[in-house]
Protein backbone atom coordinates (compact mmCIF):
# COMPACT_ATOMS: atom_id res chain seq x y z
CA UNK A 1 0.00 0.00 0.00
CA UNK A 2 1.39 3.38 -0.96
CA UNK A 3 1.40 6.71 0.81
CA UNK A 4 3.70 8.69 3.01
CA UNK A 5 2.60 9.18 6.58
CA UNK A 6 3.84 12.44 8.00
CA UNK A 7 5.24 11.82 11.51
CA UNK A 8 2.97 13.04 14.28
CA UNK A 9 -0.20 12.86 12.18
CA UNK A 10 -3.09 10.71 13.31
CA UNK A 11 -5.25 8.32 11.34
CA UNK A 12 -7.67 11.20 10.91
CA UNK A 13 -5.18 12.63 8.47
CA UNK A 14 -5.21 9.59 6.23
CA UNK A 15 -7.57 8.94 3.35
CA UNK A 16 -8.16 5.59 1.71
CA UNK A 17 -8.90 6.24 -1.93
CA UNK A 18 -9.70 4.06 -4.91
CA UNK A 19 -7.99 5.42 -8.00
CA UNK A 20 -9.01 3.96 -11.34
CA UNK A 21 -5.87 4.18 -13.48
CA UNK A 22 -6.66 3.77 -17.18
CA UNK A 23 -9.64 1.64 -16.21
CA UNK A 24 -7.94 -0.52 -13.54
CA UNK A 25 -8.79 0.13 -9.90
CA UNK A 26 -5.99 0.50 -7.37
CA UNK A 27 -6.03 1.42 -3.68
CA UNK A 28 -3.93 4.19 -2.17
CA UNK A 29 -3.66 5.58 1.34
CA UNK A 30 -2.54 9.19 1.50
CA UNK A 31 -2.06 11.92 4.07
CA UNK A 32 -4.32 14.90 3.62
CA UNK A 33 -1.29 17.16 3.94
CA UNK A 34 0.16 15.73 0.72
CA UNK A 35 -0.59 17.31 -2.61
CA UNK A 36 -2.77 15.49 -5.11
CA UNK A 37 0.34 15.08 -7.22
CA UNK A 38 1.39 12.56 -4.59
CA UNK A 39 -1.91 10.70 -4.93
CA UNK A 40 -1.25 10.41 -8.65
CA UNK A 41 2.31 9.17 -8.12
CA UNK A 42 1.18 6.55 -5.65
CA UNK A 43 -1.62 5.38 -7.91
CA UNK A 44 0.74 5.17 -10.87
CA UNK A 45 3.25 3.22 -8.83
CA UNK A 46 0.63 0.83 -7.46
CA UNK A 47 -0.78 0.24 -10.95
CA UNK A 48 2.56 -0.62 -12.52
CA UNK A 49 3.13 2.78 -14.09
CA UNK A 50 6.01 3.81 -11.86
CA UNK A 51 8.16 6.53 -13.35
CA UNK A 52 5.36 8.11 -15.34
CA UNK A 53 5.21 11.88 -14.90
CA UNK A 54 1.94 12.85 -13.16
CA UNK A 55 1.70 16.03 -15.21
CA UNK A 56 0.93 13.90 -18.27
CA UNK A 57 -2.12 12.52 -16.50
CA UNK A 58 -5.39 14.03 -15.31
CA UNK A 59 -7.02 13.27 -11.97
CA UNK A 60 -10.80 13.58 -11.67
CA UNK A 61 -13.44 12.99 -9.06
CA UNK A 62 -16.05 10.35 -9.80
CA UNK A 63 -18.35 13.17 -10.89
CA UNK A 64 -15.84 14.12 -13.56
CA UNK A 65 -14.57 17.27 -11.87
CA UNK A 66 -10.94 17.88 -12.82
CA UNK A 67 -8.62 18.18 -9.82
CA UNK A 68 -5.61 20.47 -9.63
CA UNK A 69 -2.61 18.27 -8.84
CA UNK A 70 -0.98 21.13 -6.94
CA UNK A 71 -3.87 21.19 -4.49
CA UNK A 72 -3.49 19.82 -0.97
CA UNK A 73 -5.42 16.55 -0.71
CA UNK A 74 -7.27 17.82 2.35
CA UNK A 75 -8.55 20.81 0.39
CA UNK A 76 -9.93 18.79 -2.51
CA UNK A 77 -13.22 17.93 -0.85
CA UNK A 78 -12.43 14.23 -0.77
CA UNK A 79 -13.79 11.74 1.74
CA UNK A 80 -12.37 8.47 2.95
CA UNK A 81 -13.37 5.75 0.49
CA UNK A 82 -13.86 8.07 -2.48
CA UNK A 83 -13.11 6.93 -6.01
CA UNK A 84 -11.04 9.00 -8.44
CA UNK A 85 -9.98 8.41 -12.01
CA UNK A 86 -6.46 8.93 -13.35
CA UNK A 87 -6.07 8.92 -17.11
CA UNK A 88 -3.51 10.13 -19.65
CA UNK A 89 -4.11 13.59 -21.01
CA UNK A 90 -5.38 13.53 -24.56
CA UNK A 91 -2.10 14.59 -26.12
CA UNK A 92 -1.96 16.93 -29.05
CA UNK A 93 -3.58 16.27 -32.34
CA UNK A 94 -5.85 17.79 -34.91
CA UNK A 95 -5.61 21.19 -36.51
CA UNK A 96 -6.66 24.74 -35.69
CA UNK B 1 -2.00 -16.99 -37.66
CA UNK B 2 -0.29 -13.66 -37.43
CA UNK B 3 1.88 -12.30 -40.17
CA UNK B 4 0.36 -13.52 -43.42
CA UNK B 5 -3.34 -13.30 -42.78
CA UNK B 6 -5.62 -10.29 -42.97
CA UNK B 7 -7.94 -8.98 -40.35
CA UNK B 8 -11.25 -10.65 -41.11
CA UNK B 9 -14.74 -9.85 -39.96
CA UNK B 10 -17.51 -12.36 -39.69
CA UNK B 11 -21.07 -11.15 -40.10
CA UNK B 12 -22.24 -7.59 -40.54
CA UNK B 13 -21.12 -6.01 -37.26
CA UNK B 14 -18.43 -3.50 -38.05
CA UNK B 15 -18.05 -5.07 -41.50
CA UNK B 16 -16.90 -1.72 -42.89
CA UNK B 17 -13.65 -1.95 -40.96
CA UNK B 18 -10.45 -1.48 -42.87
CA UNK B 19 -8.78 -4.79 -43.65
CA UNK B 20 -5.28 -4.59 -42.24
CA UNK B 21 -2.52 -7.19 -42.11
CA UNK B 22 -3.02 -9.40 -39.07
CA UNK B 23 0.08 -8.94 -36.94
CA UNK B 24 -1.06 -10.23 -33.55
CA UNK B 25 -2.67 -13.61 -32.90
CA UNK B 26 -6.38 -13.13 -32.35
CA UNK B 27 -6.25 -14.90 -29.01
CA UNK B 28 -3.78 -12.33 -27.68
CA UNK B 29 -5.83 -9.31 -28.70
CA UNK B 30 -9.01 -10.96 -27.42
CA UNK B 31 -7.40 -11.64 -24.06
CA UNK B 32 -6.29 -8.04 -23.70
CA UNK B 33 -9.65 -6.60 -24.74
CA UNK B 34 -11.59 -9.01 -22.54
CA UNK B 35 -9.51 -7.88 -19.58
CA UNK B 36 -10.42 -4.26 -20.28
CA UNK B 37 -14.08 -5.14 -20.70
CA UNK B 38 -14.04 -6.91 -17.33
CA UNK B 39 -12.55 -3.80 -15.73
CA UNK B 40 -15.15 -1.66 -17.47
CA UNK B 41 -17.86 -3.80 -15.92
CA UNK B 42 -16.40 -3.19 -12.46
CA UNK B 43 -16.53 0.58 -13.01
CA UNK B 44 -19.71 0.62 -15.05
CA UNK B 45 -21.76 2.70 -12.60
CA UNK B 46 -19.17 5.46 -12.43
CA UNK B 47 -18.82 5.54 -16.21
CA UNK B 48 -22.60 5.60 -16.65
CA UNK B 49 -22.80 8.70 -14.44
CA UNK B 50 -20.48 10.40 -16.90
CA UNK B 51 -22.51 9.22 -19.86
CA UNK B 52 -20.05 6.57 -21.08
CA UNK B 53 -22.17 3.72 -22.41
CA UNK B 54 -21.17 0.52 -24.16
CA UNK B 55 -23.72 -0.05 -26.89
CA UNK B 56 -22.41 -3.40 -28.03
CA UNK B 57 -19.49 -5.78 -28.01
CA UNK B 58 -18.53 -8.25 -30.70
CA UNK B 59 -15.33 -10.09 -31.58
CA UNK B 60 -12.57 -7.47 -31.12
CA UNK B 61 -15.18 -4.81 -31.73
CA UNK B 62 -16.70 -2.37 -29.24
CA UNK B 63 -19.40 0.23 -29.84
CA UNK B 64 -19.27 3.15 -27.43
CA UNK B 65 -21.53 6.17 -26.96
CA UNK B 66 -20.79 9.31 -24.99
CA UNK B 67 -23.86 11.10 -23.67
CA UNK B 68 -23.56 14.80 -22.94
CA UNK B 69 -25.95 17.25 -21.36
CA UNK B 70 -26.62 20.37 -23.40
CA UNK B 71 -25.50 23.38 -21.41
CA UNK B 72 -27.44 23.84 -18.20
CA UNK B 73 -30.44 21.92 -19.48
CA UNK B 74 -31.45 18.33 -18.81
CA UNK B 75 -31.31 17.50 -22.51
CA UNK B 76 -29.11 14.46 -23.07
CA UNK B 77 -27.61 14.05 -26.51
CA UNK B 78 -25.23 11.55 -28.04
CA UNK B 79 -22.08 13.63 -28.15
CA UNK B 80 -20.03 10.88 -29.75
CA UNK B 81 -20.65 7.37 -30.98
CA UNK B 82 -17.80 5.22 -32.21
CA UNK B 83 -16.86 1.69 -33.14
CA UNK B 84 -13.46 0.47 -31.98
CA UNK B 85 -11.60 -2.32 -33.75
CA UNK B 86 -9.10 -4.10 -31.49
CA UNK B 87 -7.42 -6.35 -34.06
CA UNK B 88 -3.64 -6.27 -33.60
CA UNK B 89 -4.09 -4.84 -30.09
CA UNK B 90 -1.93 -3.77 -28.48
CA UNK B 91 0.95 -3.96 -30.94
CA UNK B 92 -1.21 -1.38 -32.69
CA UNK B 93 -3.77 0.93 -31.07
CA UNK B 94 -7.47 0.39 -31.72
CA UNK B 95 -8.96 1.77 -34.91
CA UNK B 96 -11.82 4.21 -34.35
CA UNK B 97 -14.76 4.82 -36.67
CA UNK B 98 -17.48 7.36 -35.98
CA UNK B 99 -20.80 5.55 -36.33
CA UNK B 100 -24.48 6.39 -36.25
CA UNK B 101 -25.93 5.31 -32.87
CA UNK B 102 -29.04 3.94 -34.59
CA UNK B 103 -27.78 2.26 -37.73
CA UNK B 104 -24.19 1.72 -36.49
CA UNK B 105 -23.00 2.67 -39.96
CA UNK B 106 -20.01 4.99 -40.46
CA UNK B 107 -20.92 8.68 -40.39
CA UNK B 108 -19.37 12.09 -40.33
CA UNK B 109 -19.76 12.95 -36.63
CA UNK B 110 -22.43 15.54 -35.89
CA UNK B 111 -20.43 16.96 -33.01
CA UNK B 112 -16.76 17.13 -33.82
CA UNK B 113 -14.38 16.78 -30.87
CA UNK B 114 -12.15 19.75 -30.09
CA UNK B 115 -9.30 20.49 -27.73
CA UNK B 116 -8.79 23.83 -26.11
CA UNK B 117 -5.34 25.40 -26.30
CA UNK B 118 -5.86 28.35 -24.05
CA UNK B 119 -9.04 29.83 -25.50
CA UNK B 120 -8.30 28.54 -29.00
CA UNK B 121 -10.27 25.44 -30.05
CA UNK B 122 -8.39 22.83 -32.04
CA UNK B 123 -10.44 20.59 -34.32
CA UNK B 124 -9.69 16.90 -33.79
CA UNK B 125 -11.53 15.62 -36.87
CA UNK B 126 -9.50 17.33 -39.58
CA UNK B 127 -10.84 15.39 -42.57
CA UNK B 128 -10.61 12.00 -44.24
CA UNK B 129 -7.96 9.51 -43.31
CA UNK B 130 -5.92 8.53 -46.41
CA UNK B 131 -6.44 4.80 -45.79
CA UNK B 132 -10.04 4.60 -44.57
CA UNK B 133 -11.37 7.59 -46.55
CA UNK B 134 -13.48 8.37 -43.52
CA UNK B 135 -13.41 11.13 -40.87
CA UNK B 136 -10.99 10.17 -38.13
CA UNK B 137 -10.17 11.21 -34.58
CA UNK B 138 -6.75 12.79 -34.71
CA UNK B 139 -5.48 11.88 -31.25
CA UNK B 140 -2.62 9.71 -29.98
CA UNK B 141 -3.83 6.26 -28.97
CA UNK B 142 -5.95 5.86 -32.12
CA UNK B 143 -4.75 3.78 -35.09
CA UNK B 144 -5.84 6.43 -37.57
CA UNK B 145 -3.63 9.02 -35.84
CA UNK B 146 -0.49 6.89 -35.70
CA UNK B 147 -0.92 5.56 -39.24
CA UNK B 148 -1.39 9.03 -40.70
CA UNK B 149 1.61 10.26 -42.74
CA UNK B 150 1.66 13.52 -40.79
CA UNK B 151 2.21 11.67 -37.53
CA UNK B 152 4.87 9.17 -38.55
CA UNK B 153 7.21 10.77 -36.04
CA UNK B 154 4.88 10.05 -33.14
CA UNK B 155 4.99 6.28 -32.81
CA UNK B 156 2.40 4.38 -30.81
CA UNK B 157 5.20 2.27 -29.39
CA UNK B 158 7.17 5.29 -28.18
CA UNK B 159 5.35 5.99 -24.95
CA UNK B 160 1.67 6.05 -25.92
CA UNK B 161 1.29 2.30 -25.59
CA UNK B 162 3.02 2.31 -22.20
CA UNK B 163 0.63 4.99 -20.96
CA UNK B 164 -2.34 2.94 -22.07
CA UNK B 165 -3.50 5.61 -24.50
CA UNK B 166 -5.51 3.07 -26.47
CA UNK B 167 -7.28 1.51 -23.52
CA UNK B 168 -11.06 1.57 -23.73
CA UNK B 169 -11.52 3.70 -20.61
CA UNK B 170 -9.00 6.24 -21.86
CA UNK B 171 -10.58 6.53 -25.28
CA UNK B 172 -13.94 7.08 -23.57
CA UNK B 173 -12.34 9.79 -21.45
CA UNK B 174 -10.82 11.49 -24.50
CA UNK B 175 -14.14 11.46 -26.37
CA UNK B 176 -15.98 12.70 -23.30
CA UNK B 177 -13.63 15.58 -22.59
CA UNK B 178 -13.21 16.65 -26.23
CA UNK B 179 -16.93 16.64 -27.01
CA UNK B 180 -17.64 18.61 -23.82
CA UNK B 181 -15.70 21.42 -25.45
CA UNK B 182 -18.15 21.33 -28.35
CA UNK B 183 -21.14 21.66 -26.09
CA UNK B 184 -19.55 24.46 -24.12
CA UNK B 185 -19.20 26.33 -27.39
CA UNK B 186 -22.68 25.58 -28.63
CA UNK B 187 -24.63 26.21 -25.46
CA UNK B 188 -25.57 29.70 -26.58
CA UNK B 189 -26.63 28.48 -30.00
CA UNK B 190 -28.64 25.58 -28.71
CA UNK B 191 -30.46 27.65 -26.14
CA UNK B 192 -31.74 29.92 -28.89
CA UNK B 193 -33.79 26.98 -30.06
CA UNK B 194 -35.58 26.77 -26.72
CA UNK B 195 -38.63 28.77 -27.92
CA UNK B 196 -38.98 26.46 -30.89
CA UNK B 197 -38.83 23.42 -28.64
CA UNK B 198 -41.43 25.02 -26.40
CA UNK B 199 -43.75 25.80 -29.31
CA UNK B 200 -43.52 22.23 -30.51
CA UNK B 201 -44.16 20.94 -27.01
CA UNK B 202 -47.25 23.15 -26.68
CA UNK B 203 -48.65 21.87 -29.96
CA UNK B 204 -47.99 18.27 -29.00
CA UNK B 205 -49.51 18.76 -25.57
CA UNK B 206 -52.59 20.42 -27.03
CA UNK B 207 -52.98 17.57 -29.48
CA UNK B 208 -52.72 15.06 -26.65
CA UNK B 209 -55.36 16.91 -24.64
CA UNK B 210 -57.62 17.07 -27.64
CA UNK B 211 -57.23 13.38 -28.39
CA UNK B 212 -57.72 12.25 -24.82
CA UNK B 213 -61.06 13.99 -24.27
CA UNK B 214 -64.36 13.17 -25.95
CA UNK B 215 -65.59 16.01 -28.06
CA UNK B 216 -68.77 16.80 -29.88
CA UNK B 217 -68.33 17.98 -33.42
CA UNK B 218 -67.87 21.74 -33.38
CA UNK B 219 -67.88 21.99 -29.59
CA UNK B 220 -64.86 21.77 -27.35
CA UNK B 221 -65.28 19.48 -24.36
CA UNK B 222 -64.35 22.33 -22.09
CA UNK B 223 -65.32 25.53 -23.87
CA UNK B 224 -63.89 27.70 -21.15
CA UNK B 225 -60.44 26.22 -21.82
CA UNK B 226 -60.64 25.97 -25.56
CA UNK B 227 -58.36 28.89 -26.30
CA UNK B 228 -56.08 28.58 -23.31
CA UNK B 229 -52.57 27.46 -24.11
CA UNK B 230 -51.12 24.53 -22.27
CA UNK B 231 -48.32 25.73 -20.03
CA UNK B 232 -45.04 23.92 -20.51
CA UNK B 233 -42.39 24.56 -17.92
CA UNK B 234 -38.85 24.96 -19.11
CA UNK B 235 -35.63 26.31 -17.72
CA UNK B 236 -34.68 29.77 -18.75
CA UNK B 237 -31.38 29.69 -20.51
CA UNK B 238 -28.95 32.45 -21.22
CA UNK B 239 -30.10 35.08 -23.66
Amino acid sequence: MGGVIVPGKSKDHLLNLTVIVSGAATQVKVNIEEKLDHVAREALRESGNAGQAPDRWELRKASGELLDMAMRTGDAGLNDGDTLTLQPKSGHGGER
Amino acid sequence: MAGNAEVTHVGTVGAFRLRRPLLVPLVVSREKLNGELAQWEQNRDLYAQRGWLLLGVDDLWVELAIIQKVGNTAWPVVGACVGLDYHNYDLEPPSLTFIDPLTRAPVDPVFKPHQLEGQQPRLLVPGEHPSTKRPFLCLPGIWEYHSHPEHDGDSWLAGHRAMGAGRLANIANHLWSTTRVVFAQEIQVNMKFAPAFEASAVQMAQAEVANSQPQTRGEPAHPEQADEPVAIAHDEGPA
